[in-house]
């Protein structure tokens, strides 16, 4: 083959997992918990730059030599040198910069849900977030202090890299990769089985009966606003964890990766699989995955058969196939491709199959 | 010496007009059919492009250009609304799908642009025409530009504001927008009303468009880069207040460079959180006063004229 197949599906399988996070995340908040977040990259990037904070500062920390300033070269090559000598440290502070990075964006969850829910009209809320997500890309642009501004935060290595550090063997880089990405796909299976358990929970019914109507929550004495707080939390820590993943494995915080547009593609997924729907949210995520790699395995080919065609035009293209699919769906088939199912209770479940399983 | 202020208040005055014609629309939008469109600031793009591309043939010809981004932005909002709103609409979709779409049209043409741009080869072009200087304030230069764009504003607003006053057309457009039920069964033709409706809202944000592209650079961002900013000045006037809008533009206008030069000179914040002031103002608004600013305007005014008419209105003391 003219390309490297290994590496492609490596790629692939990496950035599944991380926007299978995000679309998990997304359908709880919007499809579970009816919060219309356009500003889910928020939390994304507060994911990240945490993430990459915490590592660039725990590395050189653990190892025992000064921390210094982060953004300078001198603190890079350190940073890339502990962690490819160093399998246990490198492992264990990116365990710790997951952790970090999900409780970050959770307390930020908490506090966007704060002027979030007490907004007038309903789409208030969408502009909030929208806005917020805004200021924190301008904020960590133009501040050095914060994620070494415009220029980011490089040097975050793959907690694998070790493996691959002293050959240059494609095998073993494929190794350290691959391990990385099955670490990815691995947390996204953990969260969505967690979601699933979490939809089909007496938690889940109450989370879309106050979607589909507060008042009617509200008079059977369900605190709505704590709800709606509870679902922006969780579903802030899954983006954030998801930032994070992605900071290691792309290897630099910058705040130009977390714009609007990547809040637009979350939102194609999860109504392309269908809104409330976990396994959904998995279909949708994988659709758009594949149109995203269709479109650069095309740019690749074409460039091979030497046609010449501007990249960046396939790019566009992407972009407005991703647009013409949504509004097709929302006109078309709003229910998604595969539309919101029951949750199953155990009663339900015992009617399903005709009382069968009652002792399952 | 105090050059920058001048300097700041000039741009502010300019770059305030300029959001008044990008504004105007996006309220009547949201008055008329109640939709946060989030597309309303690709209108500026496309009249932006379309006013390069008149020029190219009809160099300073700004009649032309304005005029063929009116047509040109107008028309494509109409299809807009043909294409996607209208059946949404009648579908009765809920808010946040509605708000969803308005960006998927947004991405949808803005990606347009950018193809058409790329293959054209104008993905950064400046429109023929040459910018003149035709006098000074202090050491602030004025050029042609300035003069053209701060009265067309204003006496488009004014336009506007006669016609929707005046006119039928104008007239059923307000009652759409207070009561859309009670103006359908009164017989007001929607199918006329909401369209035209659409082609100034487009048309207006297409003129904008003109003038932003030749005082920067025409580019497929042109329009997005400024969608909050845009949104700041609606929600500023409250949503639906055409006079608010106006006021609302210059508020942000100064926000953006007088307050912005201020913040510079005597805290030495820097250029680069420009865009933090509106986005500032769109949070604050919306969390602490979701009605905008422009009842207190109207509060301000109506005060301001009691007290130039005190003498006269005197209330008669006790046993006078």
């Amino acid at each position: 083959m003219a390309f490297d197949v290994i590496g492609l599906l490596i790629s692939v399988a990496t950035v599944y997992g991380i926007f299978t996070l995000l679309s998990l995340s997304l359908n709880l908040e919007y499809g579970y918990g009816g919060q219309p977040n356009f500003g889910q990259v928020l939390f994304y990037g507060i994911g990240a730059f945490s993430a990459g904070l915490v590592s660039a500062t725990l590395l050189p920390l653990f190892a025992g030599r000064a921390v210094g300033d982060v953004c300078s070269i001198g603190a890079l090559v350190t940073r890339e040198a502990i962690s490819a000598s160093n399998p246990l440290l490198s492992v264990s502070t990116w365990l710790i910069a997951l952790v970090v990075a999900a409780l970050v964006a959770s307390i930020f969850g908490f506090l966007a849900s704060y002027p979030a829910l007490r907004v007038k009209e309903e789409w208030y809320l969408s502009m909030i977030l929208l806005v917020g997500a805004e200021m924190f890309r301008v904020i960590v642009r133009n501040t050095p202090q914060f994620g070494c501004g415009y220029n980011g935060l490089p040097g975050i290595s793959n907690p694998f890299g070790w493996i691959s550090s002293n050959s240059n063997s494609p095998l073993l880089i494929d190794l350290s990769t691959g391990l990385y990405a099955m670490a990815i796909l691995g947390f996204a299976t953990l969260s969505y089985i967690g979601a699933q358990r979490f939809a089909n929970s007496p938690y889940g019914r109450l989370l879309k009966s106050v979607r589909d109507d507060r008042i009617l929550s509200e008079a059977l004495g369900k605190d709505v606003k704590r709800v709606r707080e509870q679902i922006m939390v969780i579903g802030s820590a899954m983006a954030g964890l998801a930032g994070a993943l992605y900071v290691f494995y792309i290897g630099v915080a910058i705040a130009e990766d977390y714009i609007a547009s990547v809040t637009f593609s979350i939102w194609v997924m999860i109504v392309l699989g269908g809104i409330a729907n976990n396994r959904g949210a998995l279909v949708g995520t994988i659709a758009l995955i594949g149109l995203q790699k269709g479109t650069q395995i095309l740019g690749v080919l074409l460039q091979q058969a030497s046609i010449a065609v501007d990249s960046n035009l396939l790019v566009y293209l992407d972009y407005m196939v991703e647009a013409a699919i949504l509004l097709l769906l929302i006109l078309y088939r709003p229910k998604g491709l595969i539309p919101e199912q029951a949750v199953k209770t155990v009663a339900y479940r015992s009617f399903d199959s005709g009382g069968k399983d009652q002792h399952a | 010496m105090l050059e920058w202020l001048v300097d700041s208040i000039v741009l502010s005055i300019f770059i305030g007009s300029i959001y008044v014609l990008a504004s105007l629309g996006l309220t009547l939008t949201l008055a008329v059919v109640k939709l946060p469109n989030f597309a309303h600031a690709e209108f500026l793009t496309i009249g932006a492009y379309t006013g390069a591309v008149i020029s190219s043939s009809f160099p300073e010809n700004f009649l032309l250009m304005g005029v063929g981004a009116f047509v040109v932005s107008g028309l494509i909002a109409v299809v807009i609304h043909f294409l996607v709103y209208k059946p949404m609409m009648d579908r009765k979709i809920s808010i946040y799908t509605m708000v969803l779409a308005s960006f998927a049209v947004a991405t949808f043409v803005r990606y347009g642009v950018f193809s058409w741009a790329s293959i054209s080869n104008l993905l950064s072009t400046h429109p023929s025409v040459s910018i003149v200087v035709v006098g000074s304030i202090g050491t602030t230069p004025i050029t042609n530009i300035y003069e053209i764009v701060v009265p067309l504003a204003l006496v488009l607003s004014a336009v506007v504001g006669l016609f929707l006053t005046v006119t039928r057309l104008g007239k059923s457009m307000r009652a759409v927008a207070s009561n859309f039920e009670l103006a359908r069964v009164t017989g007001i033709r929607l199918s006329i009303v909401v369209p035209f409706m659409w082609v100034i809202a487009g048309g207006l944000a297409g003129l904008g468009g003109v003038f932003l592209g030749i005082y920067t650079a025409v580019t497929p961002v042109l329009g997005s880069s400024l969608l909050l900013q845009i949104f700041a000045v609606v929600i500023i006037a409250g949503l639906t207040s055409m006079s608010g809008t106006v006021i609302g533009g210059y508020i942000v206008g100064f926000a953006e460079n007088t307050l912005m030069a201020a913040l510079n000179n005597f805290f030495g914040v820097p250029f680069t959180f420009e865009p933090l002031l509106p986005f500032a103002m769109i949070l604050v608004v919306l969390m602490f006063r979701p009605t905008g600013l422009t009842p207190n305007m109207m509060s301000g005014i109506a005060y301001a004229r009691r007290w130039l008419n005190r003498s006269k209105t005197k209330v008669p003391k006790e046993g006078e």
